[in-house]
């Protein structure tokens, strides 16, 4: 009786595992055993493979590694920085900037002013922003997305009570992506030229320092006067930006070995992709 | 008319069969044990301290059923890198920057989650054994778009790529080490990784 009830556990047990696990793939591969519970340091306790003596994770076949390190070339990312020096310093400026000023006061910021006012100011300064998205995807063709874009600005400039209110987001037809003068110039094969890094501004590069300028006249909290309401408004909407994005920064830090390139890298990939949408 | 049901039964069964051998679809994969370190970030019982340690070691468990550890840290280094590393080097520098990654993925959700929302959006079948997996992190007002890319290998589908605002982690890493290992030696990057950690153990939990 007990050789039964054994049996049946076994049973039941290698039935289990096959039906969550397919038993061999095409390749020929065998199925990896089970993950076991584990703490963060040690690594995986695996079972050798007895014909290679290898570790079953070990084994990468070869079209895995072409798949592996194509996707990694991929990332890969080279542009010219030949102001390095200047660009480290600036960086390490904006990097105290961040730390000293702009961090503790967007987060009393954040600490004093509730989350859906802080969401409608946002909403509000992006819609503000909205000729500067229109005008990008008329110069890269994109015609529907202009339309959404000036669809979206009615609604929310209207119905949306001058833009504090994203009534736009409830509708997934309206959704639209950023668009500036460095995506356009970029789409009209202008390279990067080199890697600039701006104080409080931050990284840019030759082209989309550029961009910036167009991007500038678009906006209308530019033409604010005076030029100090222009300049505290802008920093209003840096520290309210800043309340949503604290700790996102230290991440990228914490993470990388030296942090001035890991951005720079970062910032390359992130326009090129934004330029490819 | 005869052929023509059996042709239907046999296109079901065959669908029915690729469906069963390449097991379940990478979103599926992914989304329960996302979810699962979700509900452990907002399961009350960790809010303690004293239970953090054991909060990670739970959310590490539902990590290791996805993430495929062993390529994103053979990814991060160029095939010529890896080859010229011991396999003692080889194995020290998985086990580093598997911790290393984690730690840092860790510190920051633990430390501060924010009622965080995973939309998973949908998946990409780029061959039969890779794919795309388009999620994205919503956070107050904020979305952030997370890609995971994500092959069939030993049986399980399991990440070997993540993009963060199309950002690659395997393409960041890799520009961070061979910058690192133009001028250093494989050693020199274990040991860089392991102050790194240490450092992250000092700073951990604490929101910064």
């Amino acid at each position: 009786m007990r050789y039964v009830s054994i049996l049946l556990v076994v049973l039941t047990v290698y039935t289990t595992g096959c039906a969550h696990r397919s038993t061999i793939t095409p390749s020929g591969e065998q199925p990896t055993p089970p993950s076991l519970p584990n703490g963060a340091t040690q690594p995986l306790p695996e079972k050798p493979n007895p014909t290679t003596g290898k570790n079953e994770q070990e084994i990468f076949l070869d079209k895995d590694l072409d798949t592996l390190y194509e996707e990694a070339d991929a990332g890969v990312v080279q542009v010219s920085d030949p102001i390095a020096p200047l660009n480290r310093a600036i960086f390490y400026f904006n990097d105290k900037l961040y730390f000293w000023v702009l961090k503790p006061v967007a987060r009393g910021y954040r600490y004093l002013i509730p989350t859906p006012v802080r969401i409608a100011v946002k909403s509000f300064f992006y819609n503000l922003t909205t000729p500067v998205r229109v005008v990008n995807c008329v110069l890269q063709g994109k015609l529907s997305s202009a339309g959404r874009e000036l669809t979206r600005f009615v609604v929310n400039s209207t119905v949306g009570m001058l833009g504090f209110v994203d009534i736009a987001q409830n509708y997934p037809q309206l959704s639209v992506k950023e668009e500036d003068f460095g995506q356009t110039f970029g789409t009209y094969g202008i390279g990067n030229g080199f890697y600039v890094v701006w104080p409080i501004l931050g990284p840019s590069t030759l082209r989309d320092s550029v961009g910036m300028i167009g991007d500038r006249f678009l906006n209308p909290v530019t033409y604010v006067q005076p030029i100090e309401a222009a300049i505290g408004v802008a920093a209003y909407e840096k520290v309210n930006d800043t309340s949503f994005r604290i700790g996102d920064y230290e991440a990228i830090k914490d993470a990388s070995l030296d942090p001035y390139a890991a951005i720079r890298d970062a910032y390359i990939q992130h326009r090129r992709k934004k330029t490819e949408e | 008319m005869n052929r023509k049901i059996i042709i239907f039964a046999l296109i079901v069964f065959v669908v029915g069969m690729t469906q069963l051998a390449h097991g379940a679809q990478p979103l599926e994969e992914l989304k329960a044990p996302i979810e699962q370190v979700i509900s452990i970030l907002r399961d009350p019982q960790y809010k303690a301290t004293s239970k953090k340690d054991l909060q990670r070691e739970k959310m590490w468990e539902n990590a290791r059923k996805i993430f495929d550890f062993e390529a994103i840290a053979r990814g991060s280094l160029s095939r010529f890198r890896w080859d010229s590393c011991t396999p003692r080097q080889r194995e020290e520098f998985t086990d580093v920057f598997t911790t290393f990654i984690g730690n840092n993925y860790f510190n920051k959700i633990q430390g501060k989650y924010h009622n965080e929302e995973v939309v998973f959006l949908k998946q990409e079948m780029l061959t039969e054994s890779k794919a795309r997996v388009l999620t994205k992190i919503k956070r107050e007002s904020l979305e952030i778009p997370v890609d995971y890319s994500m092959w069939l290998r030993g049986g399980n589908w399991k990440i070997f790529n993540v993009y963060i605002e199309g950002v690659s982690l395997l393409g960041n890493y890799r520009n961070e080490f061979e910058r690192f290992l133009t001028n250093s030696s494989a050693d020199e990057l274990i040991l860089e990784l392991k102050k790194k950690i240490e450092r992250q153990k000092k700073g951990e939990i604490v929101e910064k």
